[in-house]
């Protein structure tokens, strides 16, 4: 395994560090390309305006690799979109015919001086894009949505922690989806990542003046503690609930943090979140034409009864099971 | 009638003028105008180095026929028009009427005098984007075809770098969106520059399919194709009518209706269809009033499940999914 440790930066410079860990080669300050040993594809980094910076990596690695993002002292946050399908299922060995699913959030929103680790999956794509926005940008894009002692609270780096973990919106996610087609020595794409960039932090600030908010500091132990309870859910979906004391026990917390926690960072509490994830999934398998009946599907997300699944499916997106269902084999 | 005479450039110094000429004053990014002679805005905005953004977004209350004498002649002028009413650009003493349904992109040189003659009552939303030759060249020199005339395109001696053309579907939804936005929202002015980064993105993929390019095209035919677009646009909601009604209506073949169809729009007259219908569609989803069932039957899709494939496949997520993320 390869592990390289790196820190990014508004300006190009950072790249130098991670070109010559991976002995990649570096293009007008812009461009990195992977060298063939390691894998294929590159990334491109844009200054876009003044506060704000993209990172667009599309690549596949051939050999296993971890990189290390350092905590850096700078003041900017970082967000991620990964642009992979945001459902697997894969079959589960042995287990009789049970398909695992793991449901992941494609979206991730944090301050540069928080640490993370990115271990890309071997020989698959791999396709991101990423903000750099300057802290100064953000606040001053925050509007009058919420008053101004709340604005100065949420970016009061002593009172507040800014992270949260999402789905990608379905605007950024129909704004993305060129994106993946384009090769990135073509320097019309630069136009597109520029404006895509723009549009993409419209539609983040649009939405993040929207969240609840909740000034607390976060520490790293309460960060990974609410990720692992979110991604356990997120794996188990065909379970029911766990339970708060559950989890909040495996986030190694009191029951109250926890949920004030959870709902800080997931946007939702750790109930409402599950079922909502849940019914993602159903909807994910409706349509994916491998099941005989709506029963099925409610059962494999853990309904017992198809009766209370279509009601809670049409709490959810104002709309019945059998309008989207594909049967199995036609 | 108010005649003036003003110019343009990627730097800003022409704005007092152009306001002062309109009787009105700068306000920041604004030029403020006296509604005598048109209400409602116009904005200018510096995207990058190369590149400046002027939004207007007004009623004509008066006629106004506006002189360009550009004293730079370093930049390129390309103006989205989407006006409804009469206006009329004239060069070298040929006019043609720029507009919603007429040309709506006018791509030129900014060493060319032009007259642009608007009536009152014209109610116009157009953006003008000042890109530096230099700047222009580098991206169209991306293009295989354009490599090896770059330069003589751009040669003030042999070439005047002038089209008129209609913008694309993708272009036009992406003007869409932006007028949605509101303008004294902080977030504008970063929406702003990432369309009309979009929209230069568009501009030059559209040059890179020769067929969109209409200076071929004679005047009767890209009317009849124009009329023929508002006619389909009519029937959105309905099933698509056919080419054969569609050519004879046009006066055309069927095989040219076809083949001048692609010329100027760039798409099938059914993929032109379809792209609308399902922007539509999207659009009525977005409002959250109507089911996916609901909005399928108002389009006159054959089903649900149809619709929800055609929507995967044009922006892909389904339309489900669309809300859920919303």
């Amino acid at each position: 395994m390869i592990s390289i440790r790196h820190h990014y930066s508004l300006n190009p410079v950072w790249q130098q560090q991670i070109a010559n860990a991976l002995g990649a080669k570096l293009i007008n300050d812009k461009l990195l390309l992977l060298p063939k040993d390691i894998g294929n594809g590159g990334s491109v980094f844009l200054e876009v305006m003044p506060g704000l910076s993209l990172l667009f990596m599309d690549l596949t690695f051939s050999v296993p690799i971890s990189m290390t993002r350092m905590a850096a002292n700078d003041s900017f946050y970082i967000v991620y979109y990964d642009m992979s399908e945001e459902i697997s299922s894969h079959v589960v060995n042995g287990t009789d015919h049970k398909i695992g699913y793991q449901s992941k959030l494609g979206m991730g929103f944090m301050d540069c001086s928080t640490e993370s680790t990115l271990i890309p999956a071997l020989h698959q794509r791999y396709c991101s894009l990423r903000l750099f926005i300057s802290k100064h940008l953000l606040k001053s894009l925050m509007g009058k949505t919420k008053p101004q002692a709340v604005v100065e609270d949420l970016f009061d780096d002593s009172k507040n922690t800014l992270f949260f973990y999402s789905h990608i919106d379905s605007n950024t996610r129909i704004l993305l989806q060129p994106l993946k087609a384009y090769s990135f020595d073509d320097s019309l794409f630069e136009l597109l990542l520029k404006g895509t960039a723009l549009k993409a932090l419209t539609y983040l600030v649009k939405r993040v003046r929207n969240f609840e908010p909740i000034i607390q500091k976060l520490s790293p132990a309460d960060t990974s503690g609410i990720l692992k309870t979110a991604e356990y859910l997120m794996g188990n979906l065909f379970l029911d609930f766990p339970g708060v004391s559950v989890l909040a026990e495996m986030a190694g917390m009191s029951e109250s943090k926890y949920k004030l926690l959870f709902k800080k960072v997931v946007k939702g509490s750790p109930n409402g979140f599950f079922l909502q994830e849940k019914l993602l999934l159903a909807q994910n398998l409706l349509q994916s034409g491998n099941f005989n009946s709506i029963r099925e599907v409610s059962i494999e997300v853990g309904y017992s009864k198809p009766g209370y699944f279509s009601e809670a499916y049409k709490k959810a997106f104002a709309s019945l099971p059998q309008e989207i269902f594909i049967k199995a084999g036609i | 009638m108010k005649e003036i005479t003003h110019e343009y450039a990627v730097e800003l110094f022409w704005k007092e003028n152009l306001a002062k000429q309109l009787d009105g004053y700068i306000d920041g990014n604004y030029l403020k105008i006296p509604d005598e002679v048109h209400s409602g805005i116009r904005y200018v905005l510096p995207v990058s180095p190369f590149t400046t953004v002027q939004v207007i977004d007004v009623t004509y209350n008066q006629s106004v026929t506006f002189h360009q004498r550009n004293t730079r002649v370093d930049f390129i002028g390309i103006y989205y028009n989407l006006t409804e009413g009469d206006a009329i650009h004239v060069i070298d003493e040929v006019s043609r009427s720029v507009g919603r349904w007429d040309y709506n992109l006018t791509i030129m040189d900014s060493s060319l005098d032009s007259e642009y003659i608007i009536k009152q009552g014209a109610k116009t939303y157009m953006l003008c984007i000042f890109v530096s030759k230099e700047a222009f060249k580098n991206y169209l020199a991306q293009l295989p075809q354009f490599q090896d005339v770059v330069n003589a395109i751009f040669d003030q001696e042999q070439n005047t770098f002038i089209r008129y053309e209609r913008m694309s579907n993708n272009a036009w939804w992406l003007i869409d969106e932006l007028r949605k936005m509101e303008m004294d929202d902080p977030l504008y002015d970063i929406f702003l520059k990432g369309t009309v980064y979009c929209l230069l993105n568009d501009y030059v993929e559209q040059s890179s399919q020769q067929e969109i390019l209409i200076e071929k095209v004679v005047k009767e035919d890209l009317a009849a194709i124009i009329s023929s677009q508002s006619v389909l646009l009519d029937l959105i909601t309905e099933a698509f009518p056919g080419i054969s009604s569609l050519a004879s209506e046009a006066c055309m073949s069927e095989t040219r209706y076809k083949s001048l169809f692609k010329k100027i729009t760039g798409l099938s007259p059914n993929a032109f269809f379809l792209n609308n219908k399902l922007s539509f569609a999207k659009k009525m989803l977005e409002n959250g009033q109507h089911s996916v069932g609901e909005v399928a039957v108002h389009f006159n899709f054959a089903n649900a499940s149809h619709f929800t494939e055609l929507f995967k496949t044009s922006f892909g997520v389904a339309p489900k999914e669309h809300l859920s993320y919303l």
